[in-house]
């Protein structure tokens, strides 16, 4: 294993340490020595290097480095459960949709192009603002708002991977052996389930890495407008806070957005190392 | 409105086919029609389930009989069947609504009228600034294809198409308004009011929106190009001795362009909702700054109205797109067929 991970291309082996050290991160945090991400201390705004304050504090005492390690929990919650969980609904709608065709194919295809025809941004902006909303127009506590961004993320992800899942499956649908498979009189769910889940897994798993990758730009992005997680709690809202400050302490944009770029380069690069990996084995039969 | 005078145009000029060409036409007018209907009544029912009363979410300590008001200018008494409709048709026929305030209600088509002029011409300077950098880059290293200089430049291209663009915008804020001031970093101002600034204000936006593009279509072109250059008339264009940059840009471009352009045009109605957070982030009023300025001021009328004309945008460039690319190339129709 660890043999063939060496002679993989030296961005996949950037892209998977880098991964892991997020996963560390969100996974460990609070066995992680160094300040509180929460608590401001003396020190404000202090250059990276200061003494206990490696990437420096914010123009409000808090610590950059804890705020980074602290918003990469917050990165991968939001990331991952969003796109396992739309993942799985819209793969599901999408290849029963091109399986089974019909009348629910057609209503499947015209909500799924609705659903695109409004930019993922703009409609996970709708929606959090809508389902965000409180009786009285406080804003929401931070704990729903996670929840709800998980939420609208969910129905943001579904269109985009059920599309693929169901033009992968039209495309398959048609080969030999599932038409082989059918005149046996082989259960359609078992069909599915055997031979065209497994064909249409690696074009999945490829748009999955870019979902991630989307999801982390939403999340930074609504930060910055105003409307995601407030206080420094995660990447965004670092930077959303950190950008005002951006002429007399630019380490406090900078490591979250560095941490950004990263993580949306490493899931790209895995989804892009899928898809080249996919043609070329298409390429061999 | 050039777009549909270049259909109708062509569909005179062919007499092969034309029938078709006016189905797929009258097809894809059909399609943005159900799902602009169905878009639009998706968020006429998200206004819907807001909590509590729209009215009196627009309006902080509005008075009951303003509230009255504002329920019936806005169709909100209506149930959300006839609530939609006479937003939709109100719609078609110009009044995009108001946004309610204490102090009164101001039409949105006002806000519109600086908004998205705004848009588009960013829109615009970016697909020029971002054609005119990827096609030569393109065609190069598909000639260049697995040398040294084609290898790092797609890794290049590989890191900076996952860049977001925000965080292009604040690393070019910081190096070219912050630390050395040469431009201007945040603001606005029309061409007609001055038109060196005008350009001063938009090249950090333009450029920070650009470079994710310039990396995919660069891409996207050398992918074709270096199927181009494998057919026969090529080989048959170079043996007659044609020098190889009259080859690349006279008879290999054209033919590699489809999907780049095909791209292009889809990305400007994605890019209209996609400039809403460098907008933000400049200051420049389009309408991106205008969704996220609704949203933020709970003006769920306007903000629906807003989210209803970029999801138009969005649906009307694929399918001109789609309908265009048939006509040029009339091989996507037999494909399809």
């Amino acid at each position: 294993m660890l043999n063939r991970f060496w002679k993989k291309p030296i961005g996949f082996k950037l892209s998977t340490v880098w991964i892991i050290f997020i996963l560390f991160l969100a996974i460990f945090r609070d066995l992680l020595p160094g300040p509180a991400w929460d608590e401001s201390t003396e020190a404000l705004g202090v250059g990276p290097g200061s003494p206990g304050h490696f990437f420096g504090t914010t123009q409000d005492g808090f610590d950059v480095l804890a705020g980074i390690i602290n918003g990469a929990r917050l990165s991968v919650l939001v990331a991952v459960t969003s796109v396992l969980i739309g993942g799985g609904i819209g793969t599901f709608i999408g290849i029963t949709a091109a399986y089974f065709k019909g009348t629910y194919d057609k209503v499947v295809n015209v909500v799924f192009n609705m659903m695109l025809s409004i930019p993922n941004l703009v409609l996970s902006l709708a929606l959090i603002s809508v389902l965000a909303a409180t009786k009285d127009g406080t804003p929401a506590s931070d704990g729903r708002k996670v929840g709800v961004m998980i939420l609208s993320l969910i129905i943001v992800i579904i269109p985009i991977l059920g599309r693929i899942a169901r033009s992968a499956t039209l495309q398959w649908s048609t080969r030999e052996f599932i038409i082989a498979s059918k005149s046996m009189g082989t259960k359609d769910m078992t069909i599915i389930k055997k031979h065209i889940v497994p064909n249409v897994a690696p074009a999945i798993l490829a748009i999955g890495f870019f979902a991630v990758g989307v999801v982390i730009i939403v999340e930074g992005s609504l930060s910055i407008l105003g409307i995601g997680i407030a206080g420094g709690a995660s990447w965004g809202s670092m930077l959303a806070i950190g950008r005002s400050y951006l002429e007399f302490s630019p380490w406090e944009t900078y490591f979250p957005v560095a941490c950004i770029a990263f993580t949306v380069l490493s899931t790209n690069y895995f989804g892009d190392y899928v898809r080249a990996n996919l043609d070329k084995r298409e390429s061999k039969i | 409105m050039g777009a549909a005078s270049f259909v109708v145009v062509m569909c005179l000029r062919t007499h092969r086919g034309h029938m078709d060409t006016l189905r797929i036409i009258v097809q894809r007018l059909i399609t943005i029609f159900v799902v602009v209907g169905v878009a639009t009544f998706f968020l006429a029912c998200l206004i819907r389930l807001l909590p509590g009363d729209p009215a009196s979410i627009m309006v902080s300590n509005a008075l009951p009989d303003q509230v009255l008001n504002i329920r019936s200018i806005s169709g909100l008494d209506k149930n959300v069947f006839g609530y939609w409709w006479q937003w939709f048709s109100n719609m078609l026929t110009g009044d995009f609504g108001y946004y309610y305030q204490a102090a009164g209600n101001n039409p949105v088509s006002d806000v519109l009228k600086r908004s998205i002029p705004t848009s588009i011409l960013m829109v615009v300077y970016v697909q020029i600034v971002a054609l005119l950098v990827s096609v030569p880059l393109g065609l190069l290293s598909a000639y260049k294809e697995g040398t040294r200089f084609d290898r790092i430049l797609q890794s290049v291209l590989f890191v900076l198409s996952s860049i977001p663009s925000f965080a292009l915008a604040l690393v070019f804020s910081l190096f070219f308004a912050l630390r050395w001031p040469i431009l201007p970093p945040l603001g606005y101002a029309t061409p007609g009011e001055d038109i060196v600034l005008h350009f001063k204000y938009m090249v950090l936006p333009v450029a920070s929106l650009a470079v994710g593009i310039i990396a995919s279509y660069t891409r996207l072109l050398r992918a074709d190009v270096i199927a181009t250059l494998k057919e026969d008339y090529v080989m048959m264009a170079m043996s007659k001795g044609i020098s190889n940059s009259r080859v690349l840009w006279k008879h290999v471009l054209r033919p590699s362009s489809t999907t780049l352009l095909t791209s292009a045009a889809l990305n400007m109605g994605a890019l209209i909702g996609g400039t809403i957070v460098i907008e933000t982030l400049f200051q420049i009023p389009g309408l991106g700054y205008e969704i996220a300025f609704a949203i933020v001021t709970r003006q769920v009328i306007a903000l629906q109205t807003l989210i209803a004309l970029v999801a138009f945008a969005y649906v009307f460039f694929n399918s001109t797109v789609d309908i265009v690319a048939n006509i040029i190339d009339p091989r996507t129709r037999e494909r399809r067929a």
